[in-house]
């Protein structure tokens, strides 16, 4: 008995012991007290030691992007940092930024913990666009079984100066939602049944953030357009692993109700210039594509335009009739929707198969491939099908530009 | 004073940790791809291990092995079951002190270290530091000249390999033996140079 007793005595003053003696050479050692950080050259904030630069800025209300979360994969929290405090480049950063980048002092805001005085360049619109503003949702309707379109009414003082290709972030707050309480519009209520999606739950116990492209057409003005695909966990785990977080939470919100959101942000832009533009897609992938394609047609361009849009079965497939109808009115645009594996009752007379395999069809019997721009969106598999598609094609990477949702 | 001397030597080359008795190969492996982050290991080593050692001795004899609490009028009683997780958070709170003496004087090192300086806490090099010198009965003397002398072992043994690694980025190596490949190749060589040790050892 004194032997357990005795023990159990020992060995709590041995740890509780060590971690006196560890806080205290911590106070000893790692000086506490504030940093500054200018930013921009601007602005000049003082912040605490060894906290993530990311938190810094997003507390300071300047509103980098971050879609991943901060985990380092996403790449969209690029800034700028010169001296010392920054420390050296994690592993993270190494895996997503390019040698050019890091011999530029680029880093990535969420992988970096200041331990000191430094200075921070962020794109300066972001330092303009400000901290998050409220919205309200002028409509929401469903498009596919898993992709929702969601129109937002800006505020007046935000004037829409969007370019086409930009995405927003928007944040939810904490919420919990059981799906079987989800109405769905009759011809979704089915395929949802079957594949179980009614039996998700899913909670979030605070707020968060992740980016959504603007899917603006001209004349959606003064609103901002989004594609929302439902982030579903993986077949047949439907009641373990909960959905994602945002786009459950925007499958629950309801005209009138508000949103948080900021931006517009982004660097996925049609460049300028005479060559034929050859734009793929797939899922909302959609959304930067269709913003482009009609903000170039509006601006009455002359460069041609191929679309090539892959969807899986004719009910996944949406905007299908306006494209259409654009095909008819612009003689140079052209629309090439391609179902990999079109339903029975969908009575699909275009083209079936994945759609890098209908692009590699039209593209072999094209003049000259490599003289034209690439525009990717879509699914991770999706790009890299395409991306091997376009080598074999003899495309150079240059001519190619793509946005992967920060896969 | 020659008893202390043969103890380290022995500790550093005939015993040698990672070429003799294989404890720590994970991270002799990992971080001898370059010669100063080998160095930086080896010095790192040789710093727990020189207190680490000593500090579970006077842990050990103080508080954990039969007969300690004789003072207090409990001869028999006997704690020693509780050395491994009493020398585990020793090295713990060890390893997590160098990790803050790193970060604040050698900010570069420590960098370079990663992950692999909270690793050391699980390291088995240095936790069989502690255990050979409850094993072997050492004195208080000995276990400071016992972890030095491991350690530095240690720290020789790893230079060099990373010496030999860095010279090796010019070498035309066959795809497969690239990297992790060739270095326990070389380990196993070098091993066997250091059998020569033991056998200096014997035959005196
Ligand atoms: C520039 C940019 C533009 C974008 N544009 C759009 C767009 O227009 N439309 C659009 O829909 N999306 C877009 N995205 C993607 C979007 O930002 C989100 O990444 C996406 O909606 C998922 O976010 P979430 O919060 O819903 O899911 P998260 O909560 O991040 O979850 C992601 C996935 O992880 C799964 N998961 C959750 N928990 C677990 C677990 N324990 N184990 C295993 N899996 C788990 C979920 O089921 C889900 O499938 C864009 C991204 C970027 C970077
Ligand atoms: S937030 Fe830093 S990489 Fe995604």
């Amino acid at each position: 008995m004194t032997e357990i007793l005795l023990g159990s005595l020992v060995i709590m003053g041995l740890v509780v012991g060590l971690a006196m003696g560890l806080l205290a050479f911590r106070s000893r050692l790692l000086p506490s007290g504030d940093i500054g950080l200018d930013v921009n050259d601007r602005m000049h904030l003082r912040a605490k030691r060894g906290v993530r630069l990311l938190d810094v800025l997003h507390g300071f209300d300047i509103p980098i992007p971050a879609a991943c979360g901060g985990k380092g994969t996403c790449g969209l929290c690029r800034v700028t940092v010169l001296g010392d405090g920054a420390g050296t480049p994690q592993a993270t950063e190494r895996g997503v930024l390019s040698p050019r980048e890091r011999r530029a002092h680029v880093r990535l805001a969420c992988q970096t913990t200041l331990s000191g005085d430094c200075a921070v360049w962020v794109p300066d619109g972001i330092l303009s666009a400000g901290s998050g503003f409220a919205c309200t949702v002028a409509s929401a309707r469903m498009l596919a079984p898993l992709i929702r379109e969601i129109v937002l009414n800006m505020p007046d003082d935000r004037l829409s100066t969007f370019r086409a290709g930009d995405f927003m972030q928007i944040t939810a707050p904490a919420y919990r939602l059981d799906f079987a309480t989800l109405e769905l519009p009759e011809p979704f209520r089915e395929p949802w049944e079957i594949a179980g999606w009614s039996e998700m739950r899913v909670s979030s116990e605070a707020a968060v953030t992740r980016a959504y492209s603007l899917a603006n057409r001209p004349e959606d003005a003064g609103t901002a357009v989004f594609n929302i695909r439902l982030a579903v966990p993986p077949p047949g785990r439907e009641t373990e692993i909960p959905p994602g977080l945002v786009s459950s939470w925007l499958f629950t919100v309801n005209p009138g109700d508000s949103v948080t959101a900021s931006g517009p942000f982004g660097d996925f832009h049609v460049r300028p210039g005479t060559r034929e533009m050859i734009f793929v897609g797939g899922g909302v992938g959609m959304a930067p594509l269709r913003a482009m394609i009609h903000q170039e047609l509006a601006g009455g361009t002359d460069r041609r335009i191929r679309y090539f849009y892959g969807a899986r079965a004719a009910a996944d497939l949406f905007y299908s009739e306006e494209f259409e109808a654009l095909a008819r009115q612009h003689k140079h645009f052209s629309w090439r929707p391609a179902l990999s594996d079109p339903a029975p009752g969908d009575r699909w007379t275009g083209a079936s198969g994945f759609i890098h395999e209908i692009l590699q069809a039209e593209m072999t019997r094209h003049a000259s491939p490599e003289e034209c721009e690439y525009y990717l969106c879509g699914p991770p598999v999706m790009i890299s099908a395409v991306l091997a598609t376009l080598q074999r094609l003899g495309v150079e990477p240059d001519a190619i530009f793509y946005d992967d949702f920060g896969a | 004073m020659t008893d202390l001397w043969s103890l380290f030597l022995s500790a550093a080359f005939v015993d040698n940790m990672p070429l003799t008795l294989f404890l720590g190969l994970c991270t002799f492996l990992a971080l001898s791809k370059r010669p100063e982050s080998a160095l930086g290991l080896g010095i790192a080593m040789t710093g727990v291990l020189g207190v680490t050692v000593p500090l579970n001795w006077l842990i050990y004899r103080g508080l954990l092995a039969p007969g300690a609490w004789t003072w207090a009028g409990m001869p028999e009683l006997d704690l020693s079951y509780l050395s491994l997780i009493a020398f585990i958070g020793v090295i713990a709170a060890t390893v997590q002190l160098l990790e803050m003496l790193l970060d604040r004087f050698f900010p570069a090192v420590h960098a370079s270290f990663g992950v692999f300086l909270p690793l050391l806490t699980v390291q088995c090099a240095i936790l069989a530091g502690s255990l050979f010198m409850v094993d072997r009965s050492y004195g208080f003397s000995e276990s400071v000249v016992f972890g030095l002398g491991s350690g530095l072992g240690f720290a020789v043994a790893v230079v060099m390999l990373g010496a030999i690694r860095g010279r090796l980025a010019y070498a035309d190596l066959p795809a497969g033996l690239r990297g992790l490949g060739i270095a326990f190749i070389l380990t196993g060589l070098m091993s066997l140079g250091f059998a020569s040790f033991a056998q200096m050892a014997m035959s005196q």
